[in-house]
Order: C-alpha cells, then sequence, then structure tokens
C-alpha cells in the first residue's frame, strides 16, 4: 500500500512546486515512499518540514499538523525531541531509516537509496526486475499519471532527471559503447523498474521551492521515453546523461531543452545544430546523435573498450570552457556526425593543417590524450571569453567565426584587388591567421578593424575623417618651421610613407601581447603555430606591400569613391562638410565630390602659400587616397557581413579616431618629428598594420626628454634672438590628448587655491594650456634658479641669490620666490608665462627643497 | 628669508622623535625638539613646558624611543613632524592624484586644515608609526634631506627591521643609526649611548669653524680651485672644506656644480655630498652648509663659540701642562679621528692640527694638547652654550594617546 499512498503524494508535490535540495529532496522521497503519509508534506513551505517525523508515528501526526496550518514545531507527542532539534539529524536518520526499509522485502527503496551507483543500479535493477515487476509497474502508471497532471513543475523534475540519470550516465560514459551496448538489453527491465523509482526521485525533488528555480524542461517526454521500453531509446536516454548533460543542466539556457528534444527526436542534423556545435548545449545532443550513430554502424568506434573517448577532432573550438571540459566526455562519434557536416569545412579544415594536433586530427578513433597532451589540446584550442551571457547572445560561436570571416575577406579583398596572389594563397593565409593564435581573436579583429578603417597612412579612411585628413595638412605645412626635418621630409618617396607606418605599427605591435599573432610580418612569425604557413604568408605580403607601393606611386591623388559609399556613409560625409543632409545618393555624391574637389585643390593651395614644397602634400595626399579608395570596398563588404558588434566596433573606433585627429591635427608635427628619423630603415613586409589608437595617443604625449629638447632648443633660440617668443609654440605642440587634460584641470584647480598671496592672483588668471605645462614649467624654473645671476656679487653673502638659498637649506618662501620667479627668474631664461605658488611649491617638493609659506617662515 | 632681514643659521641639532611610555608601551608621541636632552625632562614632568599629553602621570617616566636627526631648518623639522602625526593628511604620503583636496601640509598651522574631516585615527601603534616614518624618509620631498633615524630600543629597532623587510624599497642603511641597546650598532663615532649623549648644539662644529675663521681672516692669496677666482669672503659665500689639515674653499655655486657633476640626476640641485678638490677627502654637503650658514650669519655667535673654546682649551691646557711630554703622541692620535669625525659631522673638535699652518698654531696658542677624554667630557656637557632659543613644538592639538 506504501506505493499507492506514495503515488498520491507525488502527484500533489509537484502543483505545490519544487524547492527543497536535491538531497533533501532525495531524502524526503525516501521518506515519502515508506510513509504514505507524508505526502502532505509538499504543502508546508520549510523544506526541513519534510523531515520533522522522523518516525511513521510522527508522520501520522504530521499531516494534521500541517493541516492546520500551524506549523511544524509542537513537539511530537510520540517524539521526545522538538522537531527542529531534530531537522540536522534528520538526514541521518532518514538514511538509517531508509537502509532499514531497505533491507525490508521492498527492494524499490534499495534502489532509490542508491540510484548513483550504477553497479547498484543495475544489479538491483535486474534483482527488482524479477521480483518485483508486477508491485512497481502499476506505481509507474500512476505516477505518470500524476506527473501529467503535475505537467507544469517541469523545471524541477527535468533537473532531477538529468541529474539521477547523469548519475548513471557518467558510469555508462566511462564504461564506453561497449558496456552499453551489453547492458541496454538487460537494462530494459531495469529502465522500467528505475523509471519507477527515479519517477519518485522526480516528484520529490519537485518540492524544493526554496532554492533557484530550476531551468524550465518538460520532463514529460524523458519521462516517456524512459517508460517506453524500446531498447533504443534506452539507450539513448542513457547516452543523454553524460557528463555534458550535467553541465548543460546547469547552463541556463535560453534556448532551453525543448530544442533539443526536437533535433534528437529527428536524429539529422540541421541548421540549428550547426550553429550550436560549439555550444556546450549542443555536446550532449550530438552524444545522443552518436549513440545512435554508433548503434547503426555497429559499435565501430566504440570498440576501444575501456577508454574513455575523445577525439582530437573535436577540440575544434569549444567556445567556453564549459565546452572544453565537456567534450573530454563527450564520445567521438560526434566528429564522425559533424564531419557530414558543414561545420566543419571551416572548423576543422583550417585547423588540423596548423595545429599541432593534426595527426590526431584525422584519427576518427577514440584515443585517451595524456593529460600533457590533453593540455597541449587545450592550448591549442581557440577560446572565446566572455560571460555566458554573451556568449551565447549575440555572439555565438557562428557570428563570431563569421566576423572573422569577414575579416579575412575584407583583407583578401584588400590584396586581391591588388591583384598579386591567388586566392588559394590568400585563403592559407587567412586560415593561418585564424588558426594561428586562439587566445589572440579578439584583439585581433580589433585590430583589423581598425587597420581596416585606416589608410596606408594610418589615417581614418571612413567618410567622416576626409576633411580631417585634409585638415592635417596644414598641420604638415606648419610642420615645416622646424627646419631640418622638413628637409629630411622632402627626401621622402611615397615608399618610405609606408615603411613609415609600418615601422610605427611595428613599434606599436611590440606593445601588444604576442598573441596578437594574425598579419604579424615575418620577422615576427616564429611562433610555433604560424610557423607552417609563414613563409607563404610572408611571399603574400610581401607582394602585396610591393604592389601597394607601386600602384600608390603611381596613382595620382584621387577622390574617394563616393559610390561605392553606403547612403549612411555618405550623409555623414555631406554633414561632415557641414551641408544638411541631401536627398538623393546621387545628389550627395555629387555634392561630396565637389566638396573634396575644391577642398583638395585648397589644400594645395595653402600648401603652396605656405612656401611648403608640394613634394611632400602630393606624396600625402598619393599615400592616403589610394588607400581609401582600397579600403572603401573593405567598409562596403562589412556593411554587408558585419555583426553588430563589430560595427560599433568599428564605428566606435573610427569616431574615436575623429575625434582624436582632431586634437592632435595641431599637435601632428610632433608625430612628423617621430616618425622621420625612422625613415631609413628597411621597408617592412606588410603595409596592413595595426595603428594602435593608444599609440597614436603616445605619439602625442611628448617624453621628459623631448620637452626638455625642445626646451632647450627654444631657449637657445630666445637666447640669440634675445626675448623671442616661443610660447606660441609650445602651446601649440602642447599635447592635448584628454588624459592629459584632466590631469591639467586637476592641478589648475589645485594650483588655484593657494592664491593667498599677489603673485598667486596673478597665475589664477593663467590659462590651463599654461598648467599643462608643469612639468616643463618646472623644468624652466631649475634653469631660471641657475641663471639667476650674480650680478649682485658684492651683496651676495648678504643676499644670497635663490640657488644659494637653496644649497644652504634655507627654507625657500613660496610667496617671494613666486614672485622672484615671475618678475626676473622666467624673464632670464625667455619664459614668458608665470607660475603659481602651487607649481612652485610642487617643484620645491619635488626636488626635496624645503620650502614653506611666508606666514610659516618665521618658525 | 631676507625679508626677514636675519636669516638664521641652520640648528645645530633639531629631531623629530618618538616618545613612548615606559609603563605603558602603547602610548607614543611624536614630538620635535632642538634639545632633546632638555625636552626629555619636560615631558617627564622633571621639568616645565612638557606637552599636556604626556602630562599624565600614570605614563611616565617617556623615553625616547628614537629620534629623526639632522633636520637643516627648523621648518623642515615642523614639516616632518607634522606629517609624521598626520600621515592621512601629509601630501607626502598620499598617492600622486589622492592629494587634491589636502590642505598643503607644508602650511603645517593651516587652519584651514580643518575644514577636512579629519579621520580620527585616534590610537596609533608603534607599526603605524614606523610605517609612516619610513613612508616618510622615502617620500620625494625629504628623501633628499639628510635624515638620519637614530633607534635607542632595541625592540623598536626590531618592529622597523620587519617593517623594512616587507617593504619593496627599504631604506638605504646610512640613514640608521643603531643606538642604545640596539644590537649590531656599526661606527663607533655615531654612537652616542642615549639621549644625553647627544651633540646638540655646535659644539661639533668649533675646531670647524675655527679653522675656516682662521682661513678666510687670512686670505688674501686664497682662491677657489673651481674657478680659480680669488675668493672675497667678506661678501661671498665661501665653502670651507672641513678637514682639518686642507685648506681648500670654493665657491658656493662652484663647489655645488661639481659635486652635482658628479651626481646622474641633472635635476638635482642639493648635493649630499662630494669629493673636496682640495683634498680628495668625501666631505658631507651639509655639515658644510651648517658652518657655512652658521659663519655667515651668526658671527656673534661664532665668536662666542670661539671664545668658550679657547678659554675652556686653555684651562685644559693648564690641567694637562704637567703632562705635557704626553703631547706629542696625542696630537698624533687626534689626526686620524679628526678626519674620520668630519666627515660625519659627529665628531667635534680636533683643532690642533700640527700641519696647519705654523702662524696658525702661534695665534691661537691654546691648543697644542687635546685629550682624548676631553672630547666626551665636553660633547656631554649640557648644551647651552649658545643659547639660541627655539621653542618646542607641542603636539596639543593632536588626538591624546594613552
Amino acid at each position: 500500500m506504501t506505493s499507492f499512498a506514495d503515488v498520491i503524494i507525488l502527484s500533489s508535490s509537484p502543483s505545490t512546486s519544487p524547492c527543497i535540495p536535491t538531497r533533501l529532496a532525495s531524502n524526503t522521497v525516501r521518506e515519502s515512499r515508506i510513509l504514505p503519509e507524508a505526502t502532505k508534506t509538499p504543502s508546508t513551505p520549510s523544506p526541513s518540514e519534510p523531515f520533522l517525523p522522523p518516525s511513521r508515528s510522527r508522520f501520522f501526526d504530521v499531516p494534521t499538523r500541517k493541516d492546520d496550518a500551524s506549523k511544524k514545531k509542537r513537539p511530537a507527542t510520540k517524539t521526545t525531541a522538538p522537531s527542529e532539534s531534530k531537522e540536522k539529524d534528520i538526514p541521518k536518520k532518514t538514511r538509517q531509516k531508509a537502509r532499514k526499509v531497505t533491507n525490508e522485502p521492498t527492494h524499490d527503496v534499495v534502489e532509490d537509496l542508491e540510484p548513483q551507483s550504477l553497479d547498484s543500479d543495475k544489479t538491483v535493477a535486474k534483482k527488482t526486475a524479477v521480483s518485483q515487476k508486477g508491485r512497481a509497474k502499476p506505481r509507474a502508471k500512476k505516477e505518470t499519471g500524476n506527473l501529467k497532471l503535475a505537467g507544469k513543475v517541469t523545471k524541477a523534475s527535468k533537473s532531477n532527471d538529468p541529474q539521477t540519470k547523469t548519475g548513471q550516465k557518467t558510469a555508462t560514459v566511462q564504461n564506453t559503447p561497449v558496456d552499453l551496448t551489453d547492458t541496454s538489453e538487460p537494462k530494459k527491465p531495469s529502465n522500467s523498474l528505475g523509471k519507477d523509482e527515479v519517477l519518485h526521485l522526480d516528484e520529490a525533488m519537485t518540492r524544493r521551492r526554496d532554492w533557484t528555480p530550476p531551468r524550465e524542461t518538460s520532463p514529460q517526454p524523458v519521462d516517456t521515453m524512459d517508460n517506453g521500453t524500446s531498447p533504443k531509446e534506452s539507450r539513448e536516454f542513457s547516452a543523454k546523461g553524460g557528463f555534458g548533460s550535467i553541465l548543460t543542466d546547469y547552463n541556463y539556457s535560453t534556448s532551453g531543452s525543448d530544442a533539443r528534444e526536437v533535433s534528437a527526436n529527428e536524429g539529422g542534423p540541421t541548421k540549428r545544430r550547426r550553429i550550436e556545435l560549439v555550444d556546450p548545449q549542443c555536446q550532449p545532443l550530438h552524444n545522443r546523435n552518436s549513440k545512435e550513430d554508433t548503434l547503426d554502424q555497429g559499435d565501430t568506434s566504440s570498440s576501444s573498450g575501456r577508454q574513455p573517448k575523445r577525439k582530437p577532432k573535436t577540440q575544434k573550438r569549444f567556445t567556453t570552457l564549459t565546452a572544453r571540459m565537456t567534450a573530454q566526455y563527450t564520445s567521438n562519434d560526434v566528429e564522425e556526425d559533424l564531419s557530414a557536416d558543414d561545420i566543419t569545412q571551416y572548423i576543422t579544415k583550417s585547423k588540423p593543417r596548423v595545429s599541432k594536433t593534426k595527426t590526431t586530427g584525422n584519427d576518427p578513433e577514440l584515443i585517451v590524450l595524456s593529460p600533457d597532451a590533453a593540455f597541449k589540446a587545450l592550448d591549442q584550442q581557440d577560446v572565446v571569453f566572455g560571460t555566458c551571457s554573451q556568449l551565447e547572445r549575440d555572439d555565438s560561436p557562428e557570428t563570431l567565426r563569421e566576423i572573422q570571416r569577414a575579416i579575412r575577406a575584407s583583407e583578401n579583398l584588400a590584396f586581391g584587388e591588388r591583384g598579386l596572389s591567388s586566392s588559394s594563397v590568400l585563403e592559407q593565409t587567412a586560415r593561418s591567421q585564424s588558426t594561428s593564435s586562439s587566445m589572440s581573436r579578439f584583439t585581433g579583429d580589433r585590430n583589423l578593424w581598425s587597420v581596416a578603417g585606416r589608410d596606408a597612412a594610418g589615417s581614418l579612411v571612413q567618410a567622416e575623417t576626409v576633411d580631417n585628413i585634409d585638415l592635417t595638412e596644414p598641420s604638415h605645412v606648419y610642420k615645416k618651421k622646424d627646419a631640418p626635418k622638413t628637409t629630411s621630409r622632402l627626401d621622402l618617396s611615397d615608399d618610405e610613407w609606408l615603411e613609415l607606418d609600418n615601422e610605427k605599427a611595428d613599434t606599436s605591435r611590440g606593445k601588444l601581447s604576442s598573441s596578437t599573432k594574425p598579419l604579424e610580418p615575418p620577422a615576427d612569425s616564429n611562433s610555433p603555430t604560424t610557423a607552417v604557413l609563414a613563409s607563404p604568408v610572408q611571399d603574400v605580403q610581401l607582394t602585396a606591400a610591393k604592389s601597394q607601393q607601386a600602384t600608390d606611386a603611381s596613382q595620382p591623388a584621387s577622390m574617394p569613391q563616393y559610390s561605392g559609399f553606403t547612403d549612411a556613409e555618405l550623409s555623414r560625409q555631406v554633414a561632415a562638410y557641414g551641408f544638411k543632409s541631401v536627398k538623393g545618393r546621387k545628389k550627395m555624391i555629387d555634392l561630396l565630390q565637389k566638396c573634396w574637389e575644391s577642398k583638395h585643390g585648397k589644400a594645395s593651395q595653402t600648401v603652396d602659400v605656405s612656401s611648403q614644397p608640394q613634394l611632400v602634400s602630393h606624396a600625402e595626399i598619393a599615400t592616403v587616397a589610394p588607400s581609401k579608395t582600397t579600403t572603401n570596398p573593405k567598409a562596403k563588404s562589412k556593411g554587408k557581413t558585419k555583426p553588430k558588434k563589430a560595427a560599433s566596433m568599428s564605428t566606435s573606433t573610427s569616431t574615436d579616431a575623429v575625434t582624436r585627429r582632431e586634437t592632435i591635427m595641431i599637435t601632428s608635427p610632433k608625430r612628423n618629428q617621430q616618425s622621420s628619423p625612422k625613415v631609413g630603415r628597411p621597408p617592412p613586409s606588410s603595409y596592413i598594420d595595426i595603428e594602435e589608437i593608444q599609440d597614436s595617443e603616445d605619439e602625442v604625449f611628448l617624453s621628459p626628454s623631448q620637452v626638455q629638447n625642445h626646451y632647450t632648443e627654444i631657449f637657445s633660440n630666445a637666447t640669440t634672438s634675445g626675448q623671442v617668443p616661443s610660447l606660441e609654440i609650445m602651446t601649440k605642440d602642447r599635447p592635448q590628448t584628454p588624459t592629459k587634460r584632466k590631469a591639467t584641470a586637476s592641478k589648475t584647480s589645485r594650483s588655484k587655491k593657494p592664491s593667498s598671496s599677489g603673485a598667486a592672483s596673478k597665475k589664477d588668471e593663467l590659462s590651463t594650456p599654461e598648467c599643462t605645462s608643469l612639468l616643463d614649467i618646472s623644468i624652466q624654473i631649475t634653469k631660471a634658479v641657475r641663471a639667476q645671476p650674480q650680478l649682485l656679487a658684492p651683496s651676495s653673502r648678504s643676499r644670497p641669490t635663490w640657488h644659494e638659498k637653496i644649497l644652504m637649506y634655507d627654507p625657500i618662501v613660496l610667496e617671494d620666490f613666486t614672485s622672484w620667479l615671475n618678475v626676473e627668474g622666467l624673464g632670464l631664461i625667455g619664459e614668458d608665462r608665470e607660475v603659481g605658488t602651487a607649481v612652485v611649491r610642487d617643484w620645491c617638493e619635488g626636488k626635496g627643497i624645503c620650502c614653506c609659506w611666508k606666514k610659516n617662515a618665521s618658525w | 628669508m631676507d625679508v626677514q632681514g636675519h636669516p638664521k643659521p641652520i640648528p645645530a641639532y633639531y629631531c623629530c622623535y618618538l616618545l613612548r611610555s615606559t609603563v605603558r608601551h602603547a602610548s607614543l608621541y611624536i614630538g620635535s625638539t632642538p634639545n632633546p636632552i632638555r625636552r626629555l625632562p619636560q615631558h617627564n614632568g622633571d621639568a616645565k613646558g612638557g606637552a599636556k599629553r604626556t602630562s599624565r602621570d600614570k605614563l611616565r617616566p617617556w623615553e625616547m624611543v628614537l629620534v629623526v636627526e639632522g633636520f637643516m631648518s627648523r621648518v623642515g623639522a615642523l614639516q616632518f613632524e607634522w606629517a609624521w602625526q598626520h600621515p592621512e593628511k601629509s601630501r607626502h604620503l598620499l598617492e600622486d592624484g589622492a592629494e587634491l583636496d589636502i590642505q598643503s601640509q607644508v602650511a603645517i598651522n593651516s587652519k584651514t586644515g580643518k575644514a577636512k574631516p579629519r579621520a580620527s585615527r585616534s590610537r596609533r601603534s608603534l607599526t603605524a608609526h614606523l610605517e609612516d616614518l619610513h613612508s616618510l624618509l622615502r617620500s620625494v620631498y625629504f628623501v633628499g634631506w639628510p635624515l638620519r633615524v637614530r633607534f635607542f630600543r632595541a625592540d623598536v629597532h626590531r618592529v622597523w627591521r620587519i617593517w623594512n623587510e616587507r617593504v619593496a624599497v627599504p631604506l638605504p642603511d646610512d640613514k640608521i643609526i643603531l643606538d642604545g641597546d640596539c644590537p649590531g650598532q656599526g661606527n663607533k663615532d655615531l654612537v652616542v649611548g642615549s639621549i644625553n649623549g647627544l651633540s646638540v648644539d655646535y659644539t661639533k662644529l668649533e675646531a670647524y669653524l675655527e679653522k675656516s675663521m682662521f682661513l678666510l681672516d687670512d686670505a688674501q692669496d686664497l682662491r677657489c680651485k673651481l674657478c680659480s677666482v680669488v675668493v672675497v669672503p667678506h661678501t661671498e659665500q665661501i665653502v670651507v672644506c672641513p678637514h682639518t689639515n686642507c685648506r681648500g674653499a670654493h665657491h658656493l655655486l662652484c663647489l655645488s656644480k661639481a659635486f652635482l657633476k658628479g651626481a646622474d640626476d641633472s635635476d638635482l640641485l642639493i648635493p649630499t655630498r662630494g669629493v673636496c678638490p682640495a683634498c680628495d677627502n668625501t666631505v658631507s654637503w651639509p655639515l658644510m652648509m651648517q658652518e657655512l650658514s652658521l659663519r655667515n650669519r651668526a658671527e656673534k655667535e661664532v665668536r662666542t663659540i670661539l671664545r668658550r673654546k679657547e678659554r675652556r682649551d686653555r684651562k685644559e691646557n693648564a690641567n694637562t701642562s704637567s703632562s705635557k711630554d704626553k703631547a706629542g703622541p696625542v696630537r698624533q692620535a687626534s689626526v686620524e679621528p679628526s678626519q674620520q669625525g668630519s666627515r660625519d659631522q659627529g665628531y667635534p673638535m680636533n683643532a690642533d692640527d700640527p700641519l696647519l699652518a705654523d702662524d696658525w698654531y702661534e695665534e691661537v696658542d691654546i691648543e697644542s694638547d687635546t685629550e682624548h677624554g676631553a672630547q666626551k667630557h665636553r660633547s656631554t656637557q649640557p648644551p647651552s652654550r649658545l643659547e639660541i632659543v627655539i621653542e618646542d613644538s607641542d603636539w596639543d592639538d593632536a588626538e591624546i594617546i594613552e
């Protein structure tokens, strides 16, 4: 009769909803089975409730209490201890009880107690199958019926389901297919019996209400399948229980198991499946399919017996750690299955070629890798980092892959346009790039995009930037003021410009982690992964670079192909020129062309006016323009294929770059200064290089030595030509990067504080640029201090110079010192700016010079 | 300082000290004084003028477990003291960037300091104090100062050492002086044994002063070895080598430039030491500056010092005249220590160098003989020879340490 009672309980429990921890749940299940009265426990909200009655007698009492809705805690009349105290003990007790019960004739209990030990399960199942079949069956029926009633409860039951099953499954997986096949037949009865128990478990589990709700899945199909006695299904069911399924259960997937179930039922590969290949969720699915296949094929792969199977091929890109880990537990059959799919085309093809695991890749057999080998393999696998949500959302493996493909395609386009290389070679390079280092994928993407957005000169290609590019040219003109640099620049040929950029990029790349292998010049392609294809890549790149140079040289400055722009880009361009939006693509193009022409003319004019040799400007234009044209198609293709993320990235970078460029524009002479010394170096192989935004920032940032040099220069000028105010140059050259600005802002705010003295108030009027050069001003102060003439030599002893005071450890009165600096000191060295007391104080403290305010000087 | 007309000379001695109750070791106090020998009895109630915070009988007596000495100005010492007392407010202890709204530490008494709600660090442990001291000594502002930490208590030094090992940038050893009961004391010249052994007046400069005064008085043909220009001591800042047998005299700027030439940092303005171009001995810049400032700015005091020294020497001379025969060996012995001692400014006076000049010998006719005992005797004498009264700082607004 207990069984009957159980059934009732179970049915009720699901409806109430489940949140008892599995362990508790199992316990409760046992109890419930043992004690029919427990059935009412589900109504109780607290998970502990079911345990309250340690003894049957208690149980009898309990229900009544619960019905009264007065919860627990009245010591049971028959039990001595208060229920609360017993709660802790309960598990043990229940277990003991269960044990006792198991000793009793009812075998069901036994199974339930040890659902996770496969051996016991089997044996028990066999035993019970024989002895208790009759008994178990009715129960099962009833349960199923109940379950259906409670069908909504899916979550808990589902989660429980796999767990219990997975227990079996893990075991089975380890035992390998052979075992499966062997056991499959005898299992049939056991399954039916087990099912009953399993059902019990499930039902009971549903009670955990207080815990995190398990994923919503419908238990129904599983149950029915379980009930179904067909060997295939049972096997499939068992196969499903692989370790992967556990993980999938942990995985909170929106797609849910329904799709899986469907696909599993369908058996055939679908697009969907392909997409999810990398997804951990899909592993179990493949398992299932593979299992089926193995059945059909006759266990060819499973012959390996005890060996846990793991196919090297499966190493293709597991995008998540979970997938990686689960991969070890998936059967090799997956690959065979997959090989037929399209997925393999773009994953496996490229992979084995380059990867070290290549040899193993073709091996259909499942091989247990040694730990070392496994680690190695893991190292070579691609990893996509991200939160689950990220990985799951838009960045499904496929999209990622497509992004990469698009990038590669665009790159190839760039090459191909020059007609340099055969497509096959390009493909190879692309593949090698993709495989070179999986870790670098993301950075690689970013860099590639940023590269795509820039032309050979490192300036932005995007529409918005066109005017900026034009604007930079005057800045080049400006640069001419530095005579030596100009001359050196005049010699530059187009090729050299390219080289410059490459050099820059090289240096920048040095900063990047070694993982950014793709597209690296041959010199850097020493890494083992790229080594295989390194030489072809080199060739391609070299030729590409050469041809590009050639084209660049031959091509006159040309207008960007506006016809190739998308409408949005066009409108942006128009806006960039300061026009209102124009309707009609053609009009826009016309307008833009006119604008460009006028601008172009203007630029050259300015160049002429500024007496800058035209060669330079032309060279620049030449380099800029062709790259524009070449990259435009890229942009287009991007537009088509690029997924959201990439688009946003590119746009953001471009806008970023635009703003930066604007800020930099003034300082661009600096860049050229920096780059000009590099001219002499041999040309690197490829023009495609990553110009990091940060690098550009760095360029703008002056190193102290640079600043110093600059000032020495200025100083010398000042001294020679009297009091030539070099301030103009300085302000223009002053770095204007945001960070710097921020710092200066803070500095200014600080410097304004101690405006107590008259001298300080002067300083307040100083603009921020004044303070941006805190660094140089401190140098200037030092210089001024040293330059203080000892004209007053006769009174030197009574009126020491500031330098002498400092040397003698005199506390420097900041107000006096500052006023001296402003009135006299800085003038001595041709410095027009003035300093505030705060700046002076910083200077003193930085030098370890004791300084104080006037009011404290009397100490 | 020229605003005030009378710049002060570099004080003979100024230190910040960490006071600890011998009764209750957790009670600590940070102060600064030019004269710890006088200050400690004040804290202990033996003399008037102790800080209020140290007036509790329960906690007395106090001991100075360490002193940070070598301050070149009272202002500097007070700044250091304030920073040590208020590590949470001192800009010198803050990382860059966090210093924005901290009131200038340089303005020690700035009333605006109250604007910021003070983090109540009521009771701070010895370790915390030592930690702050450590980082202060490494701070940009103070690192270049010629400061030295003198430990008088072994247990305190142990704590310090532990901390020093934990810090990535340990303090150089030459900034540490083990004294008192600390084991492993190194340079015997620097060890004084206790607070009372400290030389807190210009006594240690007597000989140096004497020599330089003498040298510069007769400076017709004395040339700066660096610029080869005749020095004019009355109008120029002339630095005299502290070594007794060296006639090196240089312009201040010339010498500093020469000393800084060897330094890597072109930005450096103040040298710490250098090799005297005249005698090739390493000389301490702070010591020379101390002498220079004293000589140039406090002529009256210098005269007083020299007169006293003269008188004293005469007396001693009389006392030891009976044993004139010893003079020879003693004089020889005194030459070597003078060279050592002058390097580290702790070793006062061995003015009687026969090698100096013949006429000098006659002019100053006093000395001829100095005994070993005399030095010790002098250094332990009460320090009130030169009365430059500088008040101690009382840390009265500070939180009470118990």
